[in-house]
């Protein structure tokens, strides 16, 4: 996840994200993505969580994220 | 790539202390086998992605993380009213790109090129035609009726005596 969390800080600035009770709520010009694990305790472990290609397309689709900037942070997304 | 065209019908109780509220509804969602492993991908909701060792199995993940979501979205809304918006919202922001990968194994379903997972072959048909669609019944229940604690008066019991 904190691959991810790279990707969205380059991709997606000005984003916000926040640890949820139940989800990683992360909100982008008006879009909010609720799709991502937070992780098995939530808290500091959600950079610890793995995330798959299929997770990090759909990420990127949903919040309107430019897939050629992904693509410089996951190869072959 | 294999895939199937989903369709699916679900029904969720939220309750907070703020209100409570009934979400049901149908959606669409996409069961494909991509880097080695099956995905159940949201159409409409868009919004998620689940894997599984199976359709099926992808799925109950899938159902999993709706109902997940369903309740984060309780948490950040203050009335009734408040989350049904914010529910359709989240519901109708459909994934046109997994709405393409939906109608093509649809065509390849009835051009019968797919041959069925022995968990899909399972599931009872539905329309294609069944349209997504989300309603929210509820109340702000706890606000309209707050807990009490009452000595019980005797003055009603001598009048109606």
């Amino acid at each position: 996840m904190a691959a991810v969390f790279a990707m969205l800080d380059d991709c997606a600035r000005g984003h916000t994200r926040r640890i949820g009770t139940h989800r990683l709520v992360v909100t982008w010009r008006g879009q909010t993505y609720m799709g991502l694990p937070k992780g098995p305790g939530g808290g500091a472990d959600v950079a610890s969580a793995v995330v798959a290609h299929a997770e990090i397309r759909k990420a990127v689709r949903m919040l309107g994220i430019d897939p050629e900037c992904a693509r410089r942070h996951f190869g072959n997304l | 790539m294999q895939a199937f065209p989903l369709i699916f019908r679900f029904s969720v109780v939220v309750v907070n202390e703020r209100f409570r509220a009934h979400v049901r509804g149908t959606g669409h969602a996409l069961a494909a086998y991509e880097d080695g492993q099956w995905w159940c991908s949201g159409v409409e909701p868009g919004g998620l992605t689940e894997p599984g060792t199976s359709p099926v199995d992808a799925y109950l993940g899938f159902r999993k993380t709706l109902g997940e979501i369903f309740e984060q979205i309780a948490d950040d809304s203050h009335t009734v009213e408040d989350y049904a918006r914010r529910v359709g919202q989240f519901f109708l922001h459909a994934d046109s790109h997994d709405r393409q990968r939906w109608q093509d194994a649809l065509e390849s379903l009835h051009r019968r090129e797919s041959s069925l997972t022995e968990d899909v072959a399972k599931l009872p048909r539905q329309a294609a035609a069944t349209r997504p669609q989300v309603e929210i019944e509820g109340a702000n229940a706890f606000s309209e009726q707050p807990e009490t604690l009452s000595l019980a008066d005797p003055e009603p019991l001598s009048k109606a005596a």
